[in-house]
């Protein structure tokens, strides 16, 4: 088979990928994004607390959310790109932590097939730090993902988004003075 | 150091190596680090040489009963690459089409893989020289893990998008069933006696436990959020689950919720249990080590140290 009709072949069958249904695929991504904050840890958490209140995060621009913080509640946030609803797996005010995960997903919104993630506040020296991980695949869960739906470019989201929120967050608690 | 007395030294290591090559060793898979590490009961990290480089990726792992063999899915190539574990090196690579994930490995190398994306499962004869012999059928959408009954006559497959298990005669690849389950089933394990599997539903967050004889559901647990591995104790006992949502692994003993729950590091995958019974490991994705948990006390005991991204836990037993 010449190289051509080999590239054609992994194109046609990207685009059939593409156009199916987009199952998680076989190999997770991580991303691990951690900011000092100069206030007490339970300053930080009072803003951070309310899972249905996301508005310490730039890049969200509403919320719908029910269930308040038991897990099994569920919100949907809108992104400048379109609406990700996302469930609560797991919350504790004691240890100023919560896990959440990707219900739905809406890859023209955000090229992540599924994520998971953590948020968890800690003290460090006067202040705070706060720890935000994540676990997720890349749009396109074949093996020939086209550029904008591959590993890097999920990464690449991922990471931002999470930098974005972080230093949102940094911004409104210091900003309160 | 003289070449002499390295070779001394050498010769020391090999000595030591060959007088406990009838322990018990743990196999972890680690996915990022594409590395296979071989860990003996104690130990807090891999020996120095006890690793098998692999290429990128390898998602799923699966001891031969009847070979001092591994084999590896790399979904990504499309490839089963075979680990010699005596030699510890890659002996073979195995063409497998689309994405090969879920994996277990019967007598005389006949192997079966699922293939995340074509939905089926493919049985392997890799006996002998020359091509392998490939057989494929259908199963549900995105097949996920694979087990092998203790007869060999039976092959379970995870469809994690169709909320169902594939019930696969092996004799010749036919699925004689098809069993639904709840949400999203990813890890499965079986009894030691073959009479139960247990099925991690990931999304509904709970266990079913399916009667084999019945091929019925006789039973549904409550998990903790995204089971994602599972295991039994040899006297079938204890289940042991774990779960990424929260980082811990629930024991269960017979009753639809669990016994204990059991913190380990984050987003725990692969779980296998050890030195008859009394050990647990639980390869944690996250956090690049490994729990082990002692079941007697149902305390974390220790973490080893693995290369990055650890999903997948197999013991081999000493012989």
């Amino acid at each position: 088979m010449t190289r051509l009709v080999k590239s054609l072949c992994a194109l046609c069958f990207s685009v059939v990928a593409a156009g199916a249904a987009f199952a998680h695929g076989p190999t997770p991504q991580r991303a691990d994004e951690t900011i000092t904050i100069a206030a007490p840890p339970a300053k930080v958490w009072e803003a951070l607390k309310t899972f249905g209140d996301v508005s310490w995060h730039p890049g969200i621009a509403k919320v719908e959310a029910t269930g308040g913080n038991d897990t099994g509640a569920s919100r949907t946030i809108t992104l400048a790109t379109g609406d990700l609803v996302e469930g609560l797996d797991e919350y504790s005010d004691e240890e100023m932590t919560y896990g959440y995960r990707l219900s739905k997903e809406n890859l023209e919104a955000f090229p992540v097939s599924f994520y998971s993630g953590k948020i968890t506040v800690t003290a460090a020296g006067d202040g705070s730090e706060v720890t935000w991980i994540s676990r997720f695949y890349r749009a396109d869960t074949g093996n020939f993902p086209p550029e904008h739906l591959n590993d890097a470019a999920a990464v690449k989201a991922m990471t931002e988004f999470m930098q974005q929120g972080l230093n949102g967050l940094k911004a409104k608690v210091e900003g309160q003075g | 150091m003289s070449n002499v007395l390295k070779g001394v030294a050498a010769a020391i290591a090999w000595m030591v190596s060959a007088g406990t090559a009838a322990a018990e060793r743990i196999y972890i898979l680690s996915q990022d680090g594409a590395v296979l590490s071989e860990v003996v009961p104690g130990a807090e990290a891999p020996a120095d040489g006890a690793t098998v480089a692999l290429e990128k990726g390898p998602a799923l792992l699966a001891l031969a009963p009847d070979a001092p063999l591994a084999y590896v899915t790399h979904s990504d190539l499309g490839k089963v690459a075979v680990v010699d574990l005596d030699q510890r090196r890659v002996v073979r690579t195995i063409d497998v089409p689309g994405s090969p994930f879920g994996i277990a490995v019967g007598k005389g190398g006949r192997i079966f893989v699922g293939d995340w994306h074509e939905d089926q499962v493919i049985a392997v004869d890799t006996a002998g020289e020359g091509e392998p012999k490939l057989t494929k059928v259908r199963v549900g959408r995105a097949p996920a893990h694979v087990v092998l009954s203790p007869d060999g006559e039976t092959v379970f497959v995870a469809n994690r998008e169709e909320d169902s298990v594939s019930v696969v005669r092996t004799s010749d690849m036919t699925v004689s069933a098809t069993i639904p389950v709840g949400h999203a089933p990813f890890a499965m394990t079986l009894s030691p006696d073959g009479a139960r599997l247990f099925v991690g539903n990931m999304q509904g967050g709970t266990v079913s436990v399916v009667d084999t004889a019945t091929l019925a559901v006789r039973d549904t647990w409550k998990t903790g959020a995204m089971p994602y591995g599972a295991a039994v104790t040899p006297d079938g006992g204890r289940v042991l689950i774990t779960h990424q949502g929260g980082g811990t692994v629930g024991i269960f003993a017979g009753t639809d919720t669990a016994l204990a729950t059991i913190k380990v590091g984050s987003y725990p995958e692969g779980v296998a249990i050890g030195e008859n019974g009394t050990r647990a490991y639980v390869a944690n994705w996250f956090s690049d080590n490994v729990s082990v948990i002692d079941l007697a006390t149902m305390k974390e005991i220790r973490r080893i140290k693995t290369p990055a991204g650890p999903r997948a836990v197999a013991v081999r037993s000493a012989p």
